[in-house]
């Protein structure tokens, strides 16, 4: 499991870090040394773009997949300082039931998706795995593929909702510094950091077919640790599993809704840790969400992202009805699945509206 | 050179087979055929949601164009010859690409399972195109078990390298009597120019294409390569020497 | 109510009306109950609440 190599990589990373004068920049196949040197120099960006594009085109295809997140919980014990859902905000709370889920789920259909991310804050009662369930028996009527984003599941609980139709688990683990990760988690069941860590895993030794990870850019004044780790960790499932499909995102965040000191990243270096991953794990999928606004989105299509959600909503529910609720995270790209569709065209690309309908 | 080479009971005039992965669009299919005069075309197995937004690939493949099922998605023998059977029953065609892979990371194809499959599916009847990781023995056994081409990869798909297995496949080309298709690593024309110098009886090319600035421009410039390619190896290549060779060898004169 | 695709939808008793009704007229395989059903059955086989039935066809492979 990777908890297990972690302090391994840990050692692995400081020790590079502190020899990094010796390394050089690399634009071509880099390495753990290259990564964290390149991660820590001003690159010629335009040179790095380029062979992040040949490598994606390469893999990937001229095509970005394209999906749609629905919340369907907020209610979350978690003590996330950083969080809209923290459980120490005073926000009204909402869940939605089977006849909502499905109406939400409708609307999102209607409007042409056939991807759909299933959200839930942490909360093993009010929304509790058969809760989860429920809303992926419904999501199977209209999608041809189910993701997850919720708390961390027992292996068990995740071959349950495999065997009925979930195909990939989405879990960020934030930041993978522990100890920094034990500030921002100070109550809750969020705040072990290796049941997280090992979520994944259980998900794949469970039989999940696509697992998604990374950290919340921003909470770590370290990004190129934080980014390091994550490709680390990506790389060990990638290693071990060879049958999964492993993709990255990097959430970067907004401080609207945090109570804690930021480090914002720079678009600068947002697109160099996208181009960096692309060099250094050729056949990984890079995500990326409305957080980020259109013009940055529409910028990195092509460069090296495979996929984006589209037409988001972080309040609970938010397609069918309205809400007005408090939302996890400012959205930045407001724009509709089908705007989004001619730009995915313009750009000379085709948007793929799911890839695992295998028979 | 001549004008047609068999395969698999058909007569083909061009060497060049097009892969339909990656594309930006369908809609260049049929420019990308008529430019290149390629004819075989393979294509892959999915399921069809009827409220997608998706286009139909067969309603941009002409009709006298060859389509070849390839059985990627496959894990093991067993899911190869389903798909193989299902995507067969779509157009009624026979002729069979045989992919299996466990690897998303190289997607490196599984022999072993490529011979299983390719066992059962001759046996069926169908036309079988086993794609492998070039080795001579695994294509001896794809010849014995009725194979109707191998298909050594040149270097790991979207890799674009060249035919960097050159040396594994050299021998192929030499004791395999079937006809040796090289797949997967043609990055440019040049590359393609070399399979078809080394004797290969035609290759299949899809990343460098389907991602091209120009696909339609990169699917002629394919065929040329591979024409050119072949006609050098029909007049007979010069082997790479290690010494200069004078043109009059200077010691004739002790024949006279 | 029988199963297409793994989504569940009310039965539509008739292959050919199903394939009619999501405006196909060739160019697919279909799968009953994990069984090919060639095209000449198409207006003859019926369908049973029930029964799983996939629509398959090609896209773009290598």
């Amino acid at each position: 499991m990777f908890s297990d190599i972690i302090s391994l990589e840990l050692k692995k990373f400081k020790k590079i870090k502190r020899d990094l004068n010796r390394v050089s920049v690399s634009y071509e196949e880099i390495n753990e040394k290259s990564l964290l040197k390149n991660l820590n120099s001003k690159l010629e960006l335009e040179r790095l773009a380029l062979k992040s594009k040949e490598i994606t085109d390469s893999f990937f295809g001229k095509t970005v997949l394209l999906y749609a997140p629905l919340y369907i919980s907020n209610y979350c014990v978690n003590g996330c300082s950083y969080c809209g859902f923290s459980a120490t905000n005073r926000i009204e709370r909402d869940k939605l039931e089977d006849k909502e889920i499905e109406k939400e789920m409708i609307a999102l259909k209607e409007k042409g998706f056939d991807t759909i991310l299933i959200l839930t804050g942490e909360d093993r009662i009010r929304s509790g795995v058969g809760y989860i369930l429920k809303a992926i028996k419904i999501a199977r009527k209209y999608f041809s593929e189910i993701l997850i984003e919720t708390y961390p599941l027992e292996q068990d609980e995740y071959k349950k909702l495999i065997d009925n139709g979930l195909c990939g688990v989405t879990l960020y683990q934030e930041t993978y510094d522990k100890n920094l990760y034990l500030k921002l988690h100070k109550f809750g069941p969020k705040k072990n950091f290796e049941y997280r860590l090992n979520a994944i895993e259980r998900a794949v030794k469970a039989g999940i077919k696509e697992v998604n990870i990374g950290p919340l850019l921003g909470l770590n004044k370290n990004f190129d640790f934080d980014v390091y780790m994550t490709l680390m960790h990506a790389k060990h499932i990638q290693n071990n599993y060879p049958e999964v499909e492993v993709s990255l995102s990097y959430p970067r965040m907004r401080s609207s809704v945090s109570k804690i000191k930021t480090y914002p990243v720079t678009d600068i270096d947002f697109v160099k840790i996208i181009c960096l991953s692309r060099l250094f794990l050729e056949r990984v999928g890079i995500n990326i969400s409305t957080r980020e606004n259109a013009y940055i989105r529409d910028n990195l299509i092509g460069i090296g992202i495979t996929k984006m959600s589209a037409e988001s909503k972080t309040t609970v529910g938010g397609y069918f009805q309205n809400s007005s609720d408090l939302k996890q995270f400012e959205i930045e790209d407001s724009r509709s699945l089908n705007e989004i569709i001619k730009i995915i065209e313009k750009k000379g690309y085709r948007p793929e509206f799911t890839n695992w309908v295998k028979i | 050179m001549q004008k047609h080479f068999e395969i698999a009971g058909k007569k083909l005039k061009s060497r060049l087979f097009i892969g339909t992965g990656k594309l930006p669009t369908y809609k260049i299919i049929p420019q990308m055929l008529s430019r290149s005069k390629a004819e075989v075309l393979t294509v892959a197995v999915r399921r069809i949601n009827p409220d997608s937004k998706v286009e139909n690939i067969l309603d941009y493949i002409p009709k006298n164009a060859v389509i070849m099922v390839n059985t990627s998605g496959a894990r093991n023998a067993k899911e190869a010859v389903r798909i193989a059977e299902i995507g067969a029953e779509i157009t009624k065609t026979d002729w069979i690409k045989i992919e299996i892979e466990a690897d998303t990371r190289y997607l490196a194809p599984d022999n072993e399972e490529t011979v299983k499959a390719t066992k059962e599916l001759s046996r069926k009847g169908f036309k079988i195109f086993p794609y492998i990781t070039p080795d001579l023995i695994t294509a001896k056994k794809l010849q014995d078990a009725g194979a109707v081409s191998v298909m050594p990869l040149g270097s790991f798909i979207g890799t674009n390298k060249g035919i960097t297995a050159k040396t594994l496949i050299e021998p192929i080309i030499k004791e395999i009597k079937i006809p040796v298709i090289i797949d997967a690593g043609i990055g440019r024309p040049s590359h393609a120019a070399q399979a078809m110098e080394m004797g290969a009886d035609a290759v299949l090319v899809n990343t460098a294409i389907a991602i091209s600035k120009d696909p339609v421009k990169m699917s002629e410039a394919m065929s040329k390569a591979v024409e050119s390619g072949r006609m050098a190896y029909e007049i007979g290549i010069l082997k790479e020497e290690d010494y200069a060779k004078p043109s009059s060898p200077l010691t004739d004169f002790l024949n006279n | 109510m029988i199963v297409l695709n793994d989504k569940k939808i009310p039965n539509p008793k008739k292959i050919s009306l199903l394939l009619k009704k999501m405006e196909i007229k060739d160019g697919v395989c279909v799968i009953l109950n994990g069984k090919i059903i060639k095209k000449d059955r198409w207006e003859k086989t019926e369908i049973k609440d029930g029964d799983k039935i996939e629509i398959v066809g090609f896209v773009g492979g290598g």
